[in-house]
């Protein structure tokens, strides 16, 4: 894989972090919504340290765009109307991100969310994480490994809901149900890498597959299976 | 099923030989559960590693209380 220039990275790098980014910023603000109402206190520091994780990311991100595109502070007005509505304001909704605006209204809602969108951005920076682009493999790299943790609590909140009794696990499964073809349509919005590959930016990867393939234990348990490309988009 | 949540045993060390350092015990339904509030309830310090045990899996001839 060539090297990318680093004093000249292709735009649509810079667009793929600014969703990414975004996309933290929306997962920081469900997660420090439902620390202070987490089923226990010790779910609460779980969640507060992982708004604060997603947070840091999101300036990790930030500072990318910033040093390493030359109009990355611009955005054009749709951008900033589409901020204004969901309340994120301007400079720091991204479309990509907005198009998966979640509504965490119960706590199965929240670690569906957890689970399957936070998991997304993640096999996204794990494609960024072997960029030839050099500025991004570090921070990225220690993303990723926060990433792993975020993922283990998110599974074990996931075992903990299954394993009651009464509608619970039936919530997360439509909740679960719910997300999948909204983060199938962000990951068709994002995280199509084909010019990225062309431009040598990341090797041959398919980050959807590797999501589907690593949530399909989880899925397999709430018999659920990853939505066929015609639910795409689905609201 | 009924879920109980149980008492786990955290444990932690800095550098690779160092002996596990008993920090404390956290409440959860499941291990992976219990890991991850450890990771976020003793993050005062930077661990290497940390582990975590139920309390049901520790031998003693007498009731660990607390």
């Amino acid at each position: 894989m060539p090297t990318v220039d680093v004093a000249a990275p292709p735009q649509a790098l810079g667009d793929l972090i600014l969703g990414l980014r975004d996309s933290k910023q929306v997962l920081a603000r469900e997660a420090v919504a439902w620390s202070v109402r987490a089923p226990s206190l010790e779910t609460g520091i779980a969640l507060a340290a992982q708004a604060q994780d997603e947070l840091g990311h999101a300036q990790v991100l930030t500072a990318l765009h910033v040093h390493g595109f030359a109009n990355g502070s611009s955005r054009s007005a749709a951008e900033r109307g589409r901020a204004e509505r969901v309340g994120l304001g301007d400079p720091l909704a991204h479309p990509a991100a907005l198009l998966f605006e979640p509504h965490t209204q119960s706590w199965p809602d929240m670690v569906a969310l957890m689970c399957l969108w936070d998991g997304a951005v993640t096999v996204m920076l794990e494609a960024l994480a072997a960029s030839s682009f050099a500025p991004l493999r570090n921070p990225i790299g220690k993303m990723c490994e926060e990433e792993a943790k975020h993922w283990i609590f998110a599974h074990g909140a996931a075992a903990d809901l299954m394993a009651r009794e009464g509608q619970v696990p039936a919530a997360l499964r439509e909740a679960c149900k719910a997300l999948l073809p909204r983060v199938r349509h962000w990951f068709e919005a994002i995280g199509d890498l084909a010019p990225l590959r062309r431009e040598g930016v990341v090797p041959d990867t398919v980050p959807m597959a590797r999501y589907a393939s690593r949530l399909g234990p989880l899925l397999e348990d709430m018999k659920l299976t990853w939505p066929a490309p015609d639910a795409a988009g689905a609201q | 099923m009924t879920v109980t949540p149980e008492r786990y045993e955290v444990f932690a060390r800095r550098q690779p030989l160092d002996p596990l350092q008993h920090l404390g015990g956290v409440t959860a339904t499941n291990v992976e559960l219990a890991y991850a509030y450890a990771l976020t309830t003793f993050n005062e310090e930077k661990w290497r590693d940390v582990a975590v045990v139920s309390r049901r899996h520790i031998y003693s001839q007498t009731p660990i209380a607390g």
